[in-house]
């Protein structure tokens, strides 16, 4: 079930449990989340290739690496293809349909009628060898939009680099059909037909809506010349330029007229934060993708370049951003200045390009770039469908935004978590899985006896190839290989012959050599399922591939021989082992009761789960009385009545957990109450959400305290108080310093919550007493999102913003008895003198301690003691250890609703290692000789996913079979060779690479 | 005389070199055939000895390719890589041969193009090493 229907109906048969209809980020993760259940996933997506906007770059901030092959299965790695996402995502429960729409959907949750509209990509992937001649013939040239239009690409295109298989698609619109590709084609694979299809689905559980956004497009509405000068570019185009698959091969060179380019300029909130087109939002991933691009581009430009950006707040409010961005600028030289351009002009007659700014001394700057970036985010309006509403269809978007992968993780599991719950409420099962045929065990214990299949059909190779010396090679390694020639492996009557000799022949060993269309991924399950090979005993070779790399016309023969016989070497050396089966303890720990752990706990308690939560204080809530959003505060409460009365859920008060044991799946963990007595609990998943505290770093700015000089948090609970002096006031000046202790060391991170919250004291103020004059010293305003409009709003009602430096934050000055801010006004260019009646000091958040946790979890903590995920980007309630995950403060700081998402996440999480009786491992794991181990512990130390232990008692050392990912970097340190990893035993290895040479 | 032709292995990582080879086939890239490549779930799993057995089987040169430090699918296999393989060059300094007749690159999946030039360059650094002695000389 990997490839797209290209015969559309007929494929679309086939039974789907879910159809996600967004194949961006947010869908695949939401489709992976479904298929490790064992439900069958329908992955659909308008454009023409999956992925989205991340197909487009290459690294991601903040670590400017990529990492988007993590999010693929961890569980039953076998079900799918590991292999680099941006090749494809092949899943045994994921069908991928592009160019294809939902266009209705009817009936119930839990039984819906789903239509879809298709468009064909007009070429046969079941017959198409991806050899590319179509393509090479088509006369069409248009330009490449996925490259910035700074290229031409033909009608009969891939629409992605790495795609594979690698058929081509047809752009309808372009396409003259004059039939080229279909007279050049050797496998008769292309139909000029482009007309839409429709497809009915019935008896489908739920349709899940991530549509993702619109980019905005600054030739429409915009003032810096994009569009009409030729090297002023978007962020998004710009990653093409840098990209070695974009259309400069990763030199830095501009569009324009190829010159190298060694200074460029990024201009901020281009479409966004700007009210005069109505987009008072913030995109909240521009300023950060500025940095990342920034930091790469100067990497590349190498020395005497120069990368500035100019912005008006940068919005840095990750966790592990601010430090990113401070290293961008102290360390790797990055400019930054703030300021909103005005306009970009040519300079002269050149096609460089001039932007004239005034800089902090108030002097008129003109700088001279070869390039401009326009960091530009998402557009105003959301896409909108008339099936959103549905029943039944669960949205995404329902927390609309532009946001970094990340936050796209989380929202998207935790949709996963809430369609699946629906799923379980009504006791909707998956269909059973194909992959539940187990290999027959006479196949596996027979004598081993091959079989080469060779595809002679040649038509599609650009090399020619001998087939009858490729004969004699296979024979000479023994004269027992079966050979079978047959005209075209990917029809079905090639695919029959191959079975009937396979069958006749007795052979329990296969390799197939053909090109892609007949050895896609899905051929190994039809060797299972039909034939009752296991998926090790068969061996594919895609040879299209493999003489790819030649100058066309060179004899391939010898490589294709040595292929052959290496291939067929490494066969014989495979051996196989039953899979064992592990049962699952379906109990989750949930440590920690504030609103993470009441969400994580009442959401596992739906699904079915037992849980124990486990909280250090006296009582449930955390900090539920500083909760101001009125709804999320009853939703907390309204949790913390049912947990109580649940009986799926044991609450342990004034408990701390002081040791565990086991493996994800099966653990064992010893409570200790605080009166001292312990007890044992059997469980298979934790969750960490030890949340976090308000951090008074006030005394960093104050020397002496002073009743009205208060926290932000004190002072949202005096305006909360009807009785308090701010609400009866008078008031005649507020005063609020952002950013105290917080976003420079040691607290270099952004708490997320300060900004919003002072606004919102703000607004209050000017509406109890509109006269009253509020001064707001900040560093930059972190109102990401929608929550833009909270600043608008501030600054409209009369509240005075007044920028800082960390080098020169505003003094407090209480010698006379008041209090005296002073700082300097940048605008004004002078010092200024405000005499407050109240100063706030917005303060952060700063997470619990769990150093006594971290010794029994063994997980890693960041420098500012935050809970360190697997995977910022990809596994963001992951931590290394497989099967203890992690939500809330105790990651990173957030607001609350996103708190709850995170909850929802880890909950997910959880449902994907335990939702089924056993997990069944993947035959690439490694295992340990015990004979020959000297039990000197280096797998221990070496392996990445803490999947090793070791038994003192009997000093062996065990592997986690559900943890070990398969790396195999334990054999490779191993000085005995005691540890081996499944199918990649060294002799295997061994006689490969003897066999190649 | 005939040009020497030598027999290069290429162990490379599923994951990002893997496909960047793969990408530098689909780009028509044209690279030499002199390449042998065996993919390997991930650099961190190449064990010194396959690299001695690659020259003793008559390798005249090998090649090591991963993802770039932070991008490993494993987490780290590759810096464990970094640290073991230029071991394994130093053993064969030790024993007379040239280091390198080993590389160890790190390439992304989008780098088809540097996947290109780094297999150009190094088959062109064995063809002035000439035939490897290694087998030869190594009498096992």
């Amino acid at each position: 079930m990997t490839e797209e229907m290209t015969s559309k109906a007929d494929r679309i048969s086939t039974p789907v449990n879910i159809v996600v209809a967004g194949a961006g980020i947010t869908g695949i993760r939401t489709a992976i989340d479904f298929a490790a259940s064992g439900y069958k996933v329908l992955l659909v997506d308008k454009a023409m290739h999956g992925g989205g906007i991340l197909t487009r770059l290459d690294h991601q901030f903040p670590n400017d690496h990529c990492g988007m092959c993590r999010m693929l299965p961890m569980i039953d790695r076998g079900t799918d293809k590991e292999t680099c996402l941006r090749r494809g995502l092949f899943h045994e429960n994921i069908l991928t349909c592009y160019s294809t729409e939902v266009v209705a959907v009817d009936g119930k949750a839990g039984d819906l009628a789903v239509n879809l509209s298709v468009v064909p990509t007009g070429v046969d992937k079941t017959r198409c060898s991806g050899c590319g001649e179509c393509e090479r013939v088509c006369p069409v040239m248009v330009p490449d939009h996925f490259n910035g239009d700074w290229v031409n690409r033909k009608a009969i295109f891939l629409p992605t680099p790495h795609l594979s298989p690698d058929s081509r698609v047809i752009d309808w619109q372009a396409c003259t059909s004059c039939g080229a590709c279909v007279e050049v084609c050797p496998t008769h694979a292309i139909t000029l037909n482009g007309e839409r299809e429709q497809v009915e689905l019935k008896g489908v559980y739920a349709v899940v809506l991530a549509r993702g956004v619109n980019l905005y497009d600054p030739a429409l509405t915009d003032v810096y010349g994009y569009g009409v000068l030729p090297n002023v570019v978007t962020a998004t185009d710009f990653e093409r330029i840098m990209s070695s698959s974009g259309p400069y091969q990763g030199e830095m060179m501009r569009p324009s007229d190829g010159k190298p380019i060694k200074k460029i300029a990024w201009i901020q909130c281009v479409g966004s934060r700007n009210v005069m087109i109505g987009a008072d939002f913030c995109s909240s991933v521009c300023c950060m993708f500025a940095v990342k691009e920034a930091i790469l581009a100067k990497q590349k430009m190498g020395k005497e370049s120069d990368a500035v950006i100019f912005y008006m707040d940068m919005r840095t409010f990750g966790r592990d951003f601010q430090r990113y961005k401070d290293e961008a600028e102290n360390v790797k030289g990055i400019r930054f200045v703030r300021m909103r351009v005005h306009s970009i002009q040519l300079h002269e007659n050149t096609d460089d390009l001039l932007i004239s700014y005034v800089n902090k001394d108030g002097e008129q700057v003109d700088e001279i770039f070869d390039l401009v970036v326009l960091s530009t985010g998402r557009k105003k309006d959301f896409l909108t469908c008339d099936w959103a509403e549905a029943d039944g269809v669960f949205q995404v978007d329902r927390l609309p935004g532009f946001k970094d992968i990340a936050d796209s993780v989380v929202g998207a599991s935790a949709i996963s978590e809430q369609v699946l719950r629906m799923i379980h409420q009504q006791n909707l099962k998956p269909d059973k899985n194909e992959s539940d045929h187990s290999p027959d065990i006479s196949f596996v214990e027979r004598r081993p006896s091959y079989i080469t299949v060779l595809c002679d059909c040649n038509t599609s190779l650009s090399n020619p190839i001998d087939f009858q010396k490729l004969e004699n090679t296979i024979h000479a390694l023994s004269s027992g290989h079966q050979i079978l020639r047959v005209e075209q492996a990917c029809s079905k009557e090639g695919w029959q012959t191959i079975r009937k000799a396979i069958m006749d022949g007795q052979a329990n060993r296969c390799l197939i050599m053909a090109c892609d269309a007949a050895v896609d991924f899905s051929r190994k399950r039809e060797f299972t399922n039909e034939l009752g090979f296991p998926v090790s005993f068969v061996d594919l070779l895609d040879v299209v591939s493999l003489v790819r790399r030649f100058q066309e016309g060179e004899d391939a023969t010898d490589t294709v021989s040595k292929e052959v016989f290496m291939r067929l070497n490494r066969l014989g050396t495979r051996s196989y082992a039953s899979p064992l089966k592990q049962a699952q303890v379906k109990t989750v720990l949930v440590i920690g009761g504030g609103p993470a752990g009441l969400q994580a706990a009442s959401v596992l308690a739906a699904h079915g789960f037992t849980v124990k939560l486990v909280e250090k204080t006296d009582r449930l809530g955390g900090k539920l009385a500083q909760i101001e959003e009125s709804d999320l505060k009853q939703h907390v409460e309204k949790m913390l009545a049912g947990v109580n009365k649940n009986p799926q859920i044991d609450v342990y008060l004034e408990t701390e957990v002081i040791q565990t044991s086991g493996r994800p799946g099966v653990c064992m963990t010893k409570l200790k109450h605080a009166s001292g007595e312990t007890r044992i609990i059997h469980h298979g998943a934790t969750i960490l959400a030890t949340g976090g505290k308000e951090v008074d770093t006030s005394a960093s700015v104050v020397s002496e305290s002073h009743e009205r000089i208060i926290t932000g948090f004190d002072m949202d609970a005096m305006l909360k108080a009807n009785d308090s002096d701010l609400v009866k006031g008078p008031v005649s000046t507020v005063v609020m310093i952002q950013c105290v202790g917080s976003r420079q060391e040691p607290n270099n991170y952004c708490s997320r919550i300060c900004c919003l919250k002072s606004l919102k004291n703000a607004i209050r103020i000017k509406d109890l007493h509109p006269e009253t004059d509020i001064y707001i010293f900040y560093r930059d305003i972190m109102t990401y999102g929608n929550s833009e409009i909270l600043y608008t709003e501030a600054r409209k009602k009369g509240v005075l913003f007044i920028p800082f430096d960390t080098d020169n934050p505003p003094r407090i000055n209480m010698a006379s008895g008041a209090i005296i801010i002073e700082g300097d006004d940048p605008f004004l260019g002078e010092p200024v003198q405000i005499k407050a009646d109240w100063l706030a000091l917005a303060t952060g958040v700063m997470p619990n301690d769990v150093s006594d946790l971290k010794q029994v979890f063994s997980f890693e903590t960041t420098q500012d003691g935050f809970i360190q995920e697997a995977d910022s980007k990809w596994r963001p309630v992951d931590t290394e250890r497989v099967g203890v995950f992690v939500c809330g403060l105790a990651r990173t700081p957030a607001r609350l609703d996103e708190v709850l998402l995170e909850a929802n996440a880890a909950a997910q999480r959880v449902l994907t290692l335990l939702e089924k009786d056993h997990t069944s491992y993947s035959p690439v794991t490694a295992r340990v000789r015990n004979a020959i181990c000297s039990v000197c512990g280096i797998c221990i130390e070496v392996c990445p996913y803490q999947a090793r232990y070791m038994d003192e008692d009997r000093r062996v050392v065990h592997v986690d079979n559900l943890a070990c990912q398969g790396c195999g970097t334990c054999a490779a340190e191993c000085p005995n060779n005691a540890t081996v990893l499944g199918e990649y035993e060294d002799h295997g290895v061994m006689s490969m690479i003897e066999s190649s040479l | 005389m005939e040009q020497f032709e030598p027999k290069i292995i290429a162990l490379v990582c599923n994951w990002c070199t893997y496909t960047a080879a793969d990408l530098a086939g689909t780009s028509r890239l044209q690279y030499p055939a002199n390449i042998r490549m065996i993919r390997m779930m991930c650099t961190g799993m190449i064990d010194s000895k396959y690299i001695l057995k690659a020259f003793l089987s008559g390798a005249d040169g090998v090649f090591v390719g991963g993802c770039h430090p932070g991008d490993c699918h494993y987490i780290d296999g590759n810096l464990k890589a970094g640290k073991r393989i230029p071991g394994v060059g130093k053993i064969l300094e030790q024993f007379g041969f040239e280091p390198d007749r080993l590389k160890l690159k790190w390439i992304g999946a989008s780098e088809g193009p540097e996947f290109q030039k780094y297999m150009t360059e190094f088959v062109d650094t064995i063809k002035t090493l000439g035939p490897s002695q290694v087998r030869d000389r190594m009498i096992l």
